[in-house]
């Protein structure tokens, strides 16, 4: 089954598209140099970038030949799983990009991945008619909900994915595989 | 199916062209209010502009500055609720309808100006606000301290923004073949715009999307005697600068430039959601516009 | 060929050798027609160039080569362009919706855009058209949860509103079940009364049934018109049925009892059949080639 998604790897890239992803990294690129040339630390460009690099891939789930495809032998998880594959791996490039542009403290891909699963979790559960633009919107809502909730507990939740973002994978990845069939 | 005629009174004589825009633009705008996000996203910022409140020994000008940003998810809720009809209008219906495209179109963006004036209420919200605050501290020198509100020009910047906003979410949404995509996009666009300060260094200032003022000019070493600067000058000393005297400025002729330069950028963006008849004078207006108040923010920055 | 189907009431809708090419393709070859009240079809394979004809006739497209005159006015200029659309029906061949609309709002849209501003009548319009397709219980649905069929029929309300002269119907019947599509025969029939009906289809019994007058096109080009009655005379003697192949068949296949039916030349002893306008329309499309 395994050599079926290797083969499938190649369509599925070219029927992606990519323009939206590759403007977007262009712009955090930016960004991040930006930081650079201001001598300020790049620590929020960075947690927007996570964000806005999950709601990417996660927006990368949507499949226009869906309803064509569910009856195939190839489950629909696994088919996101090839999905997030293709589209996940350039978005984890740009990340090592931006970090290694920056001086920020916040380091290493967890709440890119922390928020990536999370929307992928709401995509699996949420209603299919808006399952993938409700998990896109999951990471910016999450990040927005961070900036403007005042410090205490709430605020702490939210923050978890910056906090503690290799739990927040491990539970997201956990609702992920018990909605495999959906 | 049954008898088309049953029922059914003959058509009234032909509308004028300003009859059908309006009665397209209260059919678009009844469709964008009704959208929750917007509204969600105001309840946002005004949350976050009621958080911003002076705090004793914060950074000069610390809370000045913070209200400003407070009023990007409202612009982000706004790119969003217009992007959806545009995005909508990618779809060709009744091709063979009198209204032409162009019509269609500025139907939409009339019907979008609502948001404008939402974005209009806020800044007179964030002005009410302060003086309710008594204002907000922007400067740390003896005798030179001063509890500041924005003045009107600065305030105009949210309306311009909300035009940009209006403008970034029918681009976007007539260009992006996917709805979904539009989240990430305008997400990184709007809050990448709120991190303010990446456009701090003098070179790039003019280029900001959201100015956010006072800005810091150097002034003199830290060896300078801070009296033998202008009195009218706020000062700011170490530890809150790299090193050495700097002043914080604040200008409503800078401004009035930025937003003529953000109305270039608004006039740009709509000429990709412009039909082809038209689009020129857009990109040639947007172009005179954005240049005008690029070189019109160098003249006046000192 | 020019075809001509006015009756005394005067001519409707009438072109002039119109030509339309896509690059080296000629869609639409050299078309002369002349049509009045009632409702022609046009028939012919894929790619033939149909739906090329219905968008010009729809002032969608406009022709490289040829004059056009629809209701009297000549399209090319904006303003009678205008004037024309505002008394003309269109139905695309894969009709777009705004799936979050109603069929009520999506309808009503749609009238504004043919610029009815009086949103009283526009309601009350809205409202009779989807009740004339069928869709007055369903009219406050969103239509992203309504069937194809329904969906087509919140398409063919939005072409009928405002009750135009000119009305040019791509496919209207597909995804129409048998009850919807006898439905379908008695609102255009009644259309029809008024001004004039061109659709395509690759039903012929579609067209056996609603039309007064069938184009068969091919390549672009014309290559029949009359009744359909006629359409299946043309095959008159030139049909029949046997067990085995015939070499001397223009087009053979297999029907249902296993037997095959065979349009061409007949042999010398067969028995010929009674024509269809299939049989019809399957010769002069070969004939054409």
């Amino acid at each position: 089954m395994s050599s079926v998604l290797v083969q499938a790897a190649l369509p599925t890239a070219r029927a992606t598209r990519w323009t939206p992803g590759a403007a977007l990294a262009g712009l955090l690129v930016a960004a991040t140099a930006l930081t650079g040339y201001a001598d300020r630390p790049a620590d929020l460009v960075l947690a927007i970038a996570a964000a806005g690099l999950a709601a990417t891939v996660v927006a990368g789930l949507q499949d226009p030949a869906a309803a064509l495809l569910e009856a195939l032998p190839v489950s629909v998880m696994r088919r996101r799983v090839l999905r997030l594959a293709v589209v996940g791996a350039p978005a984890l490039a740009v990340w090592w990009l931006l970090d290694s542009l920056s001086t920020a403290q916040l380091s290493g891909p967890g709440p890119l991945l922390a928020l990536t699963a999370t929307g992928v979790a709401v995509a699996v559960w949420a209603p299919p008619r808006r399952a993938v633009l409700l998990g896109a919107s999951t990471p910016v809502a999450l990040f927005t909900l961070h900036q403007v909730v005042p410090s205490g507990t709430t605020s702490d939740v939210i923050a978890w994915w910056l906090t503690d973002p290799w739990w927040v994978l491990a539970a997201a990845t956990l609702l992920c595989v018990a909605g495999r069939r959906r | 199916m049954s008898a088309v005629t049953a029922g059914r009174a003959p058509a009234p004589a032909v509308s004028t062209r300003s009859h059908v825009l309006r009665a397209l633009v209260h059919a678009e705008a009844r469709r964008m209010m009704r959208n929750p996000v917007p509204w969600l996203c105001l309840a946002l910022s005004v949350w976050g502009m009621w958080m911003v409140v002076p705090e004793p020994g914060e950074w000069p000008a610390s809370s000045y500055e913070a209200m400003n940003p407070t009023a990007v998810p409202l612009l982000f809720g706004i790119s969003l609720a217009v992007a959806v009809p545009f995005h909508r209008a990618r779809l060709e219906v009744a091709p063979a309808a009198p209204v032409a495209e162009h019509q269609r179109v500025l139907a939409r963006l009339l019907a979008a100006t609502l948001f404008v004036l939402v974005a209009a209420g806020f800044a007179g919200l964030v002005a009410w606000r302060e003086r309710d605050l008594g204002g907000l501290w922007i400067g740390m020198e003896p005798g030179r301290t001063t509890e500041a509100l924005h003045t009107t020009a600065e305030l105009s910047q949210f309306v311009v923004l909300g035009v940009l906003a209006v403008a970034l979410g029918a681009a976007l949404g007539r260009r992006v073949s996917r709805l979904v995509a539009l989240v990430p996009a305008l997400f990184v666009l709007w809050f990448v715009v709120m991190v303010y300060w990446l456009f701090g260094h003098a070179s790039v200032t003019p280029f900001s999307i959201m100015q956010v003022q006072p800005l810091v000019l150097e002034v003199g070493p830290a060896t300078a005697d801070p009296l033998s600067f202008p009195s009218d000058w706020l000062l700011v000393g170490e530890p809150h600068t790299s090193g050495g005297w700097a002043r914080q400025w604040v200008s409503g002729a800078l401004a009035w430039w930025h937003d003529v330069w953000l109305l270039g950028l608004a006039a740009l963006l709509l000429a990709a959601a412009w039909p082809r008849p038209g689009r020129r004078v857009l990109l040639a207006a947007g172009l005179a516009l954005a240049v005008a108040g690029v070189v019109g923010q160098h003249v006046v920055i000192p | 060929m020019t075809t001509t189907t006015h009756t005394a009431t005067g001519t409707l809708l009438e072109t002039a050798g119109i030509t339309k090419r896509f690059g080296s393709l000629t869609a639409v070859d050299d078309v002369d027609l002349g049509l009045g009240r009632g409702i022609v079809g046009v028939l012919g394979p894929n790619g033939a160039g149909k739906t090329t004809l219905l968008r010009i006739l729809a002032t969608v497209l406009a022709p490289d080569r040829g004059s056009l005159s629809l209701l009297g006015l000549d399209p090319a200029s904006p303003t009678a362009r205008t004037e024309v659309r505002r008394r003309l029906g269109y139905l695309p061949q894969s009709p777009r919706l705004y799936t979050g609309f109603t069929p009520l709002e999506m309808v009503d849209y749609v009238a504004i855009l043919k610029e009815h501003t009086d949103a009283a009548w526009r309601r009350r319009e809205a409202a009779a058209v989807l009740e004339a397709v069928g869709l007055g219980d369903r009219m406050h649905k969103r239509i992203r949860t309504l069937s194809g069929g329904m969906q087509q029929r919140v398409a063919l309300a939005s072409a009928l509103v405002g009750s135009p002269d000119l009305l040019v119907l791509d496919e209207p019947a597909t995804g129409l079940d048998p009850e919807q599509r006898i439905a379908l025969r008695s609102v255009l029939a009644e259309t029809a009364h008024r001004g004039c009906v061109v659709l395509s289809t690759h039903n012929t019994a579609e067209v056996a049934a609603l039309c007064q007058h069938v184009l068969v096109m091919d390549r672009g080009r014309i290559c029949w018109s009359g009744t359909p009655a006629a359409l299946a005379g043309e095959a008159e003697g030139r049909v029949w049925e046997s067990d085995v192949e015939e070499p001397t068949a223009l087009r053979s296949w297999l029907t249902g009892p296993g037997t095959r039916r065979h349009v061409g030349t007949p042999p010398a002893g067969a028995s010929p059949a009674v024509p269809t306008v299939d049989d019809g329309y399957l010769l002069v499309t070969r004939l054409a080639r």
